[in-house]
């Protein structure tokens, strides 16, 4: 990878054995506290950078009566924007779209009829970030979901929505392909509270440098 | 990274995920019990059974006093401490009479095996004695009660509504059937019930449907992918696409009213009109009506009303050809029950209820009840007072314990 441009100048590389920074950025990442990031020390350049994500999930919930025809895998994908300070800990927002699960039942007294549920996810996310080793990002996240179900029988789909809170937890491991993109994967982890599901995602992630000061 | 924040990452996640669920199962005797070798109790046999007991033994459980009343085929045995009760089916041998079930402390998942039995041989003080257990283990607890009296022939002969909230009361999971279901309807007179509380929501296409919250979840229904009010779904989306909590179907309200007046005894049906009611009140209305018909055709008396619980649903209500004449319950004020013609007044608990203002309707041939009370001092002090004729709450079995103790 000698060839690889450096990713020094505006990818995140912890190495502080500060105490009082770890606190600050425990705080951040557990209590969602911005005001942590004005305890960096370190004046590197800030940045912004756009991260692009599309891959599988697969739906990890417990069913306490799992629904004939249950399907729990699909697509999910998001945008997320972060801004990078300095060091260790970045902020910034994501929206996603998740495939929660699907069911294809059977219209009861109706022979093969079938009715198509699909669940699905919007959530929009406030995000922290930290990268503990070159090139791995740890993502922590929260905020509000958009759980919208969609019904489908004999050719009508009806659809509604609801509002509930969201968690995500993931770790991006990049690799810098130019002076501004870099090409990686995803693992991530997300609970949408209102209904209790929990997605584990394995996704395609490409994060473009947008602005560098 | 310290390896303790990524333990201390992965136990928040592990924390987020935890679904807690509880539902209560009822336990079942093994190989189906014992009483099938038993004759049927004779109507005799079962109303000796019936009245007040004081317990001797199983006080801890079941407090000082019990009240034992049939419901059909099944006798409620229903007691004032944790607001336990006992659900028991009877019969006879050569030398004594055999009850077995199951007990519940209503407030918990507390619930077991339960086994009573008293000589057939009259004379002398009469005690039913067994065991109750945890679980399905074999109960081996001693549960002992002296018979005292009988229940009083003024209680028995005055109508008194016990009704059941959201059919099965706030803890539908407490019960073997959902709340706002048809098979409610058919079990819920064992716990204590001669009246059934039900929500009429209004699906897509316009049929009157049973829900209660306004979004569709986790905890009236099975996990299944459905969200969002009922209101967006078809009947037969809703049909298809959502299982209650113990599996049933969301019912129609044409096919509840149909079962509680075709397969139970239940005589005061309650049905909260919710707010998507205005969008369908004629349909409901014609629901009623013919389930009135119904039951009049088949010589049985029910009392089924239409509630009446917002100013806007009251508007609706108003604007019905011939509304004076639909069997209604006011939530509203005394002014607005007289502008509806309703039959019964239902105000909130915690609402001043004047005794005047009940003595008045009363004078009216019209009815006071009040919801939802739960908490047992309030229910004896409603029951005590002898002003209401009803109550509404998610415990039958503690009203009919209060109502029948008397």
């Amino acid at each position: 990878m000698a060839s690889c441009p450096t990713t020094r100048g505006w990818w995140p590389i912890t190495t502080t054995s500060n105490s009082l920074r770890r606190v600050a950025l425990a705080g951040a990442l557990l209590a969602g506290l911005p005001a942590a990031l004005a305890a960096q020390a370190d004046h590197r350049p800030s940045t912004v950078t756009a991260f692009a994500s599309l891959g599988f999930v697969h739906n990890v919930s417990s069913f306490e009566v799992p629904p004939t025809g249950l399907e729990r895998n699909g697509v999910a994908g998001g945008l997320r924007v972060m801004w990078q300070p300095g060091h260790l800990l970045s902020a910034g927002v994501e929206v996603g779209h998740t495939h929660v699960y699907s069911v294809k039942r059977p219209v009861p007294g109706t022979g093969s009829e079938e009715l198509d549920q699909t669940l699905d996810a919007w959530p929009i996310l406030l995000v922290f970030s930290m990268a503990p080793a070159q090139r791995l990002h740890i993502n922590v996240g929260t905020g509000p979901a958009i759980n919208t179900s969609s019904a489908t029988l004999q050719g009508t789909t009806t659809s509604s929505s609801a509002l509930g809170s969201s968690f995500m937890a993931s770790a991006v491991y990049l690799v810098p392909v130019s002076s501004a993109l870099a090409l990686g994967g995803e693992l991530r982890y997300l609970r949408l509270a209102k209904y209790e599901d929990n997605n584990l995602s394995l996704q395609i992630t490409l994060a473009w440098l947008m602005s560098r000061h | 990274m310290r390896p303790g924040w990524w333990l201390a990452a992965l136990a928040a996640v592990s924390l987020l995920a935890c679904d807690n669920e509880l539902i209560v199962t009822v336990p079942q005797w093994p190989n189906g019990g014992n009483l099938g070798g038993t004759t049927p109790l004779t109507p005799a046999q079962q109303s000796s059974l019936e009245g007040v007991w004081v317990v001797e033994q199983g006080n801890a459980r079941f407090g000082d006093t019990l009240v034992l009343k049939w419901n059909g085929n099944y006798l409620g045995v229903y007691a004032g401490t944790q607001i336990a009760y006992m659900i028991m089916q009877g019969g006879s041998t050569a030398s004594s009479i055999y009850l077995e079930g199951y007990w519940h402390d209503a407030n918990s998942e507390r619930i077991g095996l339960a086994q009573l039995s008293t000589p057939l041989a009259g004379g002398g003080t009469v005690r039913l004695s067994g065991d109750v257990g945890d679980g399905e283990a074999v109960p081996s607890d001693p549960l002992v009660a002296r018979y005292l009296r009988p229940i009083a022939p003024a209680v028995l002969a005055r109508p008194f509504w016990i009704i059941s909230h959201h059919g099965s009361g706030g803890a539908p999971e407490m019960l073997p059937a959902s709340e706002n279901s048809v098979e409610i309807a058919k079990i819920i007179e064992r716990y204590g019930a001669n009246g059934i509380e039900v929500d009429v929501r209004i699906s897509h296409d316009g049929v009157p449907v049973l829900y209660h919250d306004n979004g569709l979840n986790w905890r009236l229904t099975q996990k299944g992918g459905l969200v969002g009010p009922v209101e967006n779904y078809t009947f037969a989306q809703l049909l298809a696409g959502v299982r209650l909590i113990h599996g049933e179907q969301i019912p129609s309200l044409a096919a509840f009213l149909d079962t509680v007046v075709t397969a139970t005894t239940l005589q005061f049906v309650y049905v909260d009109m919710k707010p998507s009611s205005v969008n369908n009140m004629a349909g409901i209305i014609a629901v009623q009506q013919a389930a009135l018909a119904k039951a009049a055709t088949l010589g049985r008396t029910v009392h089924i009303y239409l509630a009446i619980t917002t100013d806007e649903v009251l508007a609706t209500f108003l604007a019905q050809p011939g509304y004076q004449n639909i069997p209604t319950i006011g939530e509203l004020g005394i002014d607005e029950l007289n502008q509806a013609n309703s039959t019964v007044w239902s105000p909130r608990f915690t609402q001043q209820i004047p005794a005047a203002d009940i003595n008045a309707l009363h004078a009216q041939g019209k009815e006071a009840i009040t919801w939802t009370v739960n908490v047992p001092n309030f229910v004896q002090q409603f029951v005590e007072q002898g002003l209401l004729d009803g109550i509404l709450s998610d415990y039958p079995g503690l009203v009919a314990y209060y109502y029948y103790k008397q």
